[in-house]
C-alpha cells in the first residue's frame, strides 16, 4: 500500500488520499465475492481488478484535470481526500453498516520462539513482500514499466521518446489501486471490515512513506517493516495509548533532519 | 522535405515565434542560429509536436503534421533532441538507449544499440553505468544517442555541443557531419557559428521571432548584416 502510495508520488507528483478507501474497497469487493460463493482466489482477483478500475476513473476524473494547476498537491489532496470521502459513505449505503469478516486464508497458529503466531499473519508478512518484489521487477524489466520510470525520470523527454505521459499517469493509478485492493482483500481477513477500515493503514503507509523515503522502493520496504517492528514494540512495552505518539515523533523528526526519508530521492 | 510557413507560437500569453518560415530539403544540413531567447527552441518544439501551434503550418515529407504527437512524429521519422542533457539520469545507457525505440523497434532494440555503439564508441565501454554518472560530452553522446535509435530520416539538434571542452566539441562535431554524410536530413541548433560554417550549406538567422536572413555562412561569416542581428554592432 505504501509502495502505491509512493508510485503514485513519484509518477505523477501529487499524492492520492483515496488510497485508503481503495484497500476498503477491496475487502468489500472480496467479501461479496465470497458472498456470492466465489472461491478466495476469484475474490482476490475481483478485489484487485475492481480497485484498480476505480482508481482509473478517480484518476480521468478527479486527478488528471487538477494536474495543470499551480497548487496541483494541494487541490489533489483535498479532491482524494473528497473522493475518499465518497467511497466510506458509499460502500456504507451498498453494503449496510453492519461489520463484516472475510475469511482466512489459512487457520491455526505456529510456534516461534516462544510465541505464538498467526499463520494468516505468517501469510501476508510473506505475500507483501513478493507483492513489492513483482512490483519491482514490473517496474526495471517490462515495457511499461521502463515508461513510468521515464515520465518519472525526464517527462519532457518522455514525451519525445513517444510515451504518453497521460497514459502512463493512468497505469500508475492503477497499479497503485490494485496493490490496495490486494491489501483490502488481505486485511480484510484479520482486521474487521467497516467502511473506515481504511484509515488507518493509509496514516501508516504514509509515515511508512515519508520515513523510508518518496519514490524509492526498496524504502518503502525497509520503511514498513522498520515501522510495522516499532508499532509491535511500543505497543507491547508502552501500551496503545503511546504508540501514535511515537509513531508521530519520530515523523517530525525525520522531516526535520532528513525530509526526504531515508532513501528517498533529493527533491 | 521540411517545410514550415508562417508558423506563430508562445507561451501563454507571450507570443514568441511570429510568421516564421523555413524549408530544409532532403539529405540537406541547414544550421539555425541567432540571439539567445529569441526563439530558436521554441521553433524546434513546435516542429516535434510539444508546443500547441497558434498559426501557420508544417509539412514533414509532403505530409501535414501540424499538431501531431512527439510519438506519431518518430514514427515517420522527424526526431527532436532538446537541448541540455536531456536523459533519464538514473538509468544505464543501455536503458537511455533503449528507450529511444520506444515506439519503433522496440524489440530490436539490442541491434539498433549496437549500431548506436559504432557511431559513438565510448558509449559502449559505459553501457552499463548509470547516466549521472557520465561525463558532459558522454551525456550528450547518450542524447543523441537516443534520438539514433529510431533510424530517423530528420534530426532537429538543438546546441548539440553546448557547454563543452573543445576537444569534446570538435569529436561530435565530426560525427555529426558524418551523420549528415550517411543520408540524415539535420536542422541543427547552434551559437557556434565556426561549427555551422563548416557543415551546412544554409543557415537561418532567427532574431525577435522572426527569421531576419538565409545566407551561406561558409561563403560570408563577417558579414556586416550578421554582425548587426546577430551580436547587435552597428560598425
Amino acid at each position: 500500500m505504501a509502495s502505491g502510495l509512493s508510485l503514485v508520488w513519484s509518477v505523477t507528483r501529487v499524492f492520492n488520499f483515496a488510497q485508503g478507501s481503495y484497500i476498503m474497497l477491496g475487502a468489500y469487493f472480496a467479501w461479496s465475492l465470497v458472498n456470492m460463493g466465489q472461491s478466495l482466489l476469484i475474490a482476490s482477483c475481483g478485489a484487485v481488478i475492481g480497485t484498480s478500475v476505480i482508481a482509473v476513473v478517480y484518476e480521468i476524473v478527479l486527478i488528471r484535470p487538477l494536474l495543470k494547476s499551480e497548487s496541483a498537491i494541494l487541490m489533489v489532496s483535498v479532491t482524494t481526500l473528497a473522493a475518499a470521502m465518497i467511497n466510506i459513505n458509499l460502500v456504507q449505503i451498498i453494503w449496510g453498516p453492519r461489520v463484516k469478516q472475510l475469511p482466512r486464508l489459512t487457520n491455526g497458529t505456529v510456534k516461534i520462539l516462544d510465541t505464538a503466531v498467526g499463520l494468516q499473519d505468517i501469510v501476508i508478512a510473506s505475500v507483501a513482500p513478493s507483492a513489492i518484489l513483482a512490483l519491482a521487477a514490473f517496474l526495471r524489466w517490462s515495457r511499461l514499466g521502463f515508461a513510468l520510470r521515464a515520465v518519472e525520470q525526464n517527462t519532457d523527454l518522455a514525451r519525445l521518446v513517444g510515451i504518453s505521459p497521460k497514459l502512463t499517469y493512468s497505469v500508475t493509478h492503477a497499479v497503485s489501486g490494485a496493490l490496495a485492493g490486494f491489501a483490502g482483500f488481505l486485511l480484510g481477513a484479520i482486521v474487521t471490515v467497516v467502511p473506515t477500515m481504511g484509515n488507518d493503514p493509509l496514516l501508516k503507509a504514509f509515515i511508512v512513506v515519508v520515513i523510508g523515503g518518496l519514490g524509492s522502493i526498496t524504502g518503502t520496504v525497509i520503511g514498513a517493516y522498520t515501522v510495522g517492528l516499532i508499532i509491535a514494540i511500543s505497543q507491547y512495552t508502552l501500551g496503545l495509548y503511546w504508540t501514535p505518539v511515537v509513531l508521530f515523533g519520530l515523523l517530525i523528526a525525520i522531516l526535520a533532519f532528513r525530509p526526504t526519508g531515508l532513501l528517498g530521492d533529493r527533491k | 522535405m521540411l517545410r514550415v510557413s508562417e508558423v506563430s507560437t508562445g507561451y501563454g500569453r507571450t507570443q514568441v515565434l511570429r510568421g516564421v518560415s523555413l524549408n530544409v530539403e532532403r539529405g540537406e544540413f541547414v544550421g539555425l542560429f541567432g540571439p539567445n531567447g529569441h526563439g530558436k527552441t521554441t521553433l524546434l518544439r513546435l516542429i516535434s509536436g510539444l508546443l500547441p501551434i497558434w498559426d501557420g503550418e508544417i509539412l514533414f515529407d509532403g505530409k501535414k503534421i501540424t499538431s501531431h504527437s512527439p510519438g506519431s512524429l518518430l514514427k515517420q521519422g522527424l526526431v527532436h533532441v532538446a537541448q541540455g542533457n536531456t536523459l533519464f539520469r538514473n538509468m544505464t545507457v543501455e536503458e537511455n538507449l533503449g528507450l529511444g525505440a520506444f515506439v519503433s523497434g522496440w524489440r530490436e532494440r539490442r541491434q539498433l544499440m549496437e549500431r548506436v555503439f559504432l557511431t559513438f564508441p565510448k558509449l559502449a565501454e559505459r553501457r552499463r553505468q548509470l547516466a549521472s554518472t557520465l561525463s558532459g560530452g558522454e551525456r550528450q553522446m547518450v542524447s543523441i544517442g537516443i534520438g539514433l535509435m529510431s533510424e530517423p530520416k530528420m534530426l532537429l539538434l538543438d546546441e548539440p555541443t553546448l557547454g563543452l571542452a573543445p576537444k569534446i566539441r570538435g569529436e561530435l562535431s565530426l560525427t555529426i557531419r558524418n551523420l549528415a554524410a550517411t543520408g540524415v536530413t539535420l536542422l541543427v541548433v547552434d551559437q557556434d557559428l565556426e561549427f555551422l560554417q563548416l557543415s551546412t550549406q544554409r543557415s537561418y538567422l532567427l532574431e525577435g521571432g522572426r527569421i531576419v536572413m538565409e545566407t551561406d555562412l561558409s561563403k560570408e561569416i563577417s558579414n556586416t548584416e550578421i554582425l548587426k542581428h546577430y551580436f547587435g554592432i552597428q560598425s
